[in-house]
């Protein structure tokens, strides 16, 4: 199951990450050299992503219309997820110094997922707030809003209070439904700010959003033991293996999640007994 | 004008069916592709298929242990060097892991805190070669019950010359 939904998301992924543009807007703006790169952007994309085709085909893109900022970030992906960062710098750059709007969000998302650089993303995060009038969306993948990717950066900087109001603020907007993993991430930050009772109110919140979890049962279980109630600390211990074991854990293709279990810290809490 | 990107698709196929003989320099066949060499790879590391090595991220792969298992291997055997506390930035290892789960073609990348070219301490940077290179969990790529090779790497974080985190 896991491996179905990881490869169904790595190919789309591949093949189509962003919503495309549409190229008849550069047409009747009487834009012709931006109509004819986004026509060819659009033959572009369908070759696979990071192939030498694809990246000949986006620099002939750029030949006709240099300014044509998708196809600067288009280009940049492939080094991105292949680790090759010194070149993925530059074009993904590009991108945004043409369309800061556009692809601030998405550079301050990636430099979170891929590199843990807490502090950059944020600056990201924060310039694309100055910029953008009301919301400034979501992750790439979309797991998460991108104030809610702020706030786990924040995290990791040491702000878990900054962190926590971040969320809720979030989690209060109007119109805004809650993302995939948004509570579970405020409960952990809640156990770490040792408020277990908290915590434990917002995983009931977290099921609803997302049931069948391990890392639900397992920060539940964590809760339980801060309160003291190993009982029920063991059940939810012993149901995150069972979950875990059915491949019902955070997981993405291309990195490791904040806040994930393993099943080895499971069978090791396990192994503690009370 | 409608006509041009066909054209251009029509070239761009023909020089795929065309292979490897009319494609130029400019790009390998896929973005990150490591070519044997003989100069620092070791001989007896071979493929199952040269032409076909997709990435980590699109077959099922992982490491015996999952990641706790590589982050306990570098807490146990990486050395951190007092004199390199004001080394931080980026070095990144990719490497082939073949169908049987051995590892090989390993390159090596450093880059600084904001991703410009940087050249870390040779010991930091060798230390940290030489124990990737040690690491015996990987698993081979499968696909549909296919045993596959496969891209890996591994990024490591640097804070004050010692590894702040490992990724991905």
């Amino acid at each position: 199951m896991k491996t179905l939904t990881a490869t169904a998301i790595a190919l789309s992924a591949a093949f189509a990450s962003f919503a495309q543009p549409n190229c008849n807007v550069f047409k009747w703006e009487g834009d012709s050299a931006r109509y004819a790169a986004c026509e060819l952007y659009h033959v572009a994309i369908e070759f696979y992503q990071g192939s030498y085709a694809s990246q000949v085909a986006l620099d002939s893109v750029l030949k006709i219309c240099p300014t044509f900022d998708e196809a600067w970030r288009t280009k940049s992906i492939p080094y991105l997820k292949r680790g090759d960062f010194l070149a993925w710098k530059p074009l993904i750059d590009k991108a945004v110094e043409l369309n800061p709007g556009e692809h601030l969000g998405y550079r301050g998302w990636c430099r979170y997922q891929f590199l843990r650089d807490y502090a950059g993303a944020v600056r990201d995060l924060e310039m694309l707030d100055s910029l953008k009038e009301g919301d400034i969306g979501y992750s790439v993948n979309g797991d998460y809003h991108l104030n809610t990717a702020k706030a786990l950066c924040y995290k990791a900087l040491g702000q878990k209070t900054k962190a926590v109001q971040l969320i809720e603020n979030q989690l209060a907007t109007a119109g805004y439904s809650p993302g995939l993993y948004d509570y579970l991430h405020l409960a952990v930050l809640q156990l770490e700010l040792g408020e277990p009772e908290k915590a434990l109110v917002t995983l009931e919140k977290q099921e609803a959003t997302c049931p069948k979890l391990a890392e639900n049962a397992w920060y539940r279980a964590l809760a339980f033991r801060q309160t003291g109630d190993s009982v029920r600390a063991r059940q939810y211990l012993a149901l995150a293996r069972e979950q875990y074991e059915a491949g019902h854990f955070r997981s993405d293709p291309y990195d490791h999640p904040m806040d994930r279990v393993y099943l080895s810290d499971i069978e090791r809490e396990m192994a503690k007994g009370n | 004008m409608r006509l041009f990107p066909f054209l251009v698709l029509a070239l761009l196929f023909n020089a795929c069916r065309s292979g490897q003989s009319v494609q130029d320099k400019r790009y390998p066949a896929h973005v990150g592709d490591i070519s044997p060499d003989p100069k620092q790879d070791d001989p007896a590391f071979t493929v199952c298929r040269e032409n076909y090595v997709p990435q980590y991220y699109s077959l099922e792969s992982g490491y015996e242990g999952e990641k706790p298992a590589i982050e306990a291997f570098f807490r146990k055997n990486f050395v951190q060097n007092k004199k390199h506390k004001d080394v931080d930035g980026y070095i990144t290892i990719r490497f082939v892991v073949n169908c049987q789960g051995k590892t090989g073609r390993f390159r090596l990348q450093e880059v600084g805190p904001d991703l410009d070219a940087q050249q870390f301490p040779a010991d930091l940077s060798n230390q940290l070669l030489r124990l990737v290179k040690s690491l015996q969990g990987w698993k081979p790529g499968m696909n549909t019950g296919v045993a596959l090779d496969y891209y890996q790497y591994l990024t490591f974080k640097i804070k004050d010359g010692n590894i702040a985190e490992i990724l991905p």
